[in-house]
Order: C-alpha cells, then structure tokens, then sequence
C-alpha cells in the first residue's frame, strides 16, 4: 500500500464530502433563520393585531362615555 | 388557479396586474426526513464498500478509488446544468418565477459538485500522473464549466430587477449548457489522459452503482432544499413590492382625484 496514495485518497474523499455536506449544512442553517425569521414577524403581526383591537375599544368606549 | 403575485395572503385586493411579472403558485417543497435518512446510510454504506471491501485496480492502486466519487459527483453535475438548461427554457416560454428559482438553485448545486469534481480530479492527477493539474481538453472544459457557472451566479447577483435578472440568467443558462456536451465528448474525441471508456470488475461496478444512489439523492435534496428557500424569497420580495406597487397605484388615484376636483 503505497502511503502518500493513502493521503491523496482520504484527501480527496474528505474534502469532497466535506464540500458537499457543508454546502447542505449551510443551506439547513439558512433555511432554519429563514423560518425563525417569519415565525418572529408572524408573531410580531399578531401582536400588533391585539393592539390595534385594543386600542379601538377603548377609543370606541370613550366615545360612548364610558371608562 | 390564478398565478398572479396578488392571490397571495398579505396581498392588497384590487389591485390585480398591478406587478410586472409573475411569481407562481408553487408551493416550496419539503423532502421527509426518511429521504436524508436514506442518502445517509447509502452514503455511509458506500464509504464502507470503498474502503473495506472494494479490491485495488492493478496498474494505478489505491488512488484509482477516487472514481468511486469523482464519476458520480461528475455526473450529478451534468444533471444539475440539464436542470439549469430546462428551467432557462421553461422560464422563457411560461415567464414564471418559479423556473427562475429552479435553475438558480440548480446552478448553485452544479457550482458545488463541479468544485468536487475538479478538486477529487486534482489529487487523483496527482497521485497518478504526479501532477496537480493538466490542460488537457476535459480537464479544460471542466474548468471552463465551472467559471461559467460562478459567472452565472454572479450575473444574477447583480442584478436587482427580478424579471430582467431571470430573462438574462435564462439566455445565459441555455449557452452555458453548451459546454457540458464538449466536457461530455472531449475524452472520446479527443486525444486526453482520460480513458473514453472504462471496464471494471463486477465488485468496483457494484461499489459505483451504490455510489451513484448516495451522490444523486443529495443533488437532488440540495436542489430541492435550494428551491425552497429561493421560493420564499422571491414571495417575500415579491409580496413587499405588491404593497408597495399597491401604495403608488393609491397616491395616483388620490392624485387624479384631487386635481379632478
């Protein structure tokens, strides 16, 4: 067995596979502050729904002279 | 089922052709855990089939099991610019966006498996020719394919509009492909170090086939997977400009309303 094609073989195998799972990591990683993003604005939207319903109420009873 | 950017959610109604382009209504796709479950252990298998059970080709040794990876990743480089090549062709006939993010997502993946191919070539080269690199025809047409992907994706980078970013990466997307089959050719018509033609034992067939399955199911995950995230980007984007087309068709209604008044 002949080392230095031992190292060329583990070389190429370890940085081809490298190179494609890092890519499919990358992606995953991408994919996952993707949907942490749009889970948050969701979020966020809903939140100021709720205000929004809120506040008119209010205006609305303070219209009609209550408290 | 209307593939206008404004049967969206968020979308203003009324306001229907309001955008200059289409988006689509394809849903991104997502792959089942059982898939990447299953291009891992055919990966982990064929690994093991290489280094454990695979015998040593006689004239080149150890460094001709490179192959094992090098031709798969090759070929599944092939099919990721035949994907870009088919999406460019469809965006041009239909104008969807969705093709657009197709080939996008190919070209990305077709640029990650090229960089495979020429990286795994070059040890191979240089543990059986002693040298890292050769300007033979293949090895030339191999880099050339990956530069014009590299440059595809940086054209469309800077590009901001997205109907002109995917009118010009669709032409460029179609030429580029014309050098696949010269990568494909150049070995058999050629003179090159490459062989035109390969005959193995039935084991290294064996260990090649299971290679293919492990390679092709990422290819086709990644691309998938790429899909997706371009498709909710190009929603994103798209639904933001919808609102704001929305906004500047409203002030010029105000507009023509106050001056008529």
């Amino acid at each position: 067995m002949n080392p230095t094609h031992l190292q060329y073989l583990v070389g190429a195998y370890v940085i081809g596979l490298g190179l494609l799972l890092g890519y499919g990591i990358a992606l995953w990683a991408a994919c996952g502050a993707k949907r942490r993003r749009r889970q948050s604005r969701g979020a966020d939207q809903q939140a100021a729904g709720a205000m929004d319903t809120l506040t008119g109420s209010r205006q609305h009873s303070q219209l009609r002279g209550q408290p | 089922m209307s593939n206008s950017l404004t049967t969206s959610a968020n979308a203003p109604k009324g306001f229907v052709g309001v955008l200059d382009y289409t988006v689509g209504d394809q849903a991104a796709p997502v792959l089942p855990t059982v898939y990447w479950l299953m291009t891992f252990v055919a990966l982990a298998a064929a690994i093991v089939m290489v280094f454990a059970w695979t015998p040593e080709e006689r004239s080149m040794g150890l460094i001709q099991k490179i192959f094992y990876l090098h031709l798969p990743v090759a070929i599944n480089t092939f099919l990721a610019c035949l994907t870009v090549f088919i999406a460019s062709i469809g965006y041009l006939w239909q104008r969807r966006l969705w093709w657009d993010d197709l080939a996008a997502a190919a070209a990305k993946v077709a640029v990650v498996y090229c960089s495979v191919v020429l990286l795994t070539g070059m040890f191979w080269a240089r543990g059986a020719w002693g040298v890292w690199w050769l300007f033979s025809p293949r090895l030339t047409f191999s880099l050339v394919l990956w530069f014009l992907y590299v440059v595809y994706l940086l054209l469309r980078s800077g590009i901001d509009s997205g109907q002109r970013r995917a009118v010009i990466g669709a032409v460029y997307g179609i030429i580029a492909f014309l050098d696949v089959p010269l990568v494909w050719l150049s070995a058999r018509l050629m003179p090159d170090m490459h062989p035109g033609h390969v005959a193995l034992a039935p084991a290294m067939t064996l260990t090649l086939a299971v290679w293919f399955v492990p390679m092709t199911l990422l290819a086709v995950g990644l691309i998938v997977v790429r899909y997706g995230l371009n498709r909710q980007i190009t929603r994103s984007l798209a639904s933001s400009s919808s609102w704001d087309s929305a906004e500047s068709v409203a002030t010029r209604a105000m507009e023509t309303v106050g001056g008529a008044a």
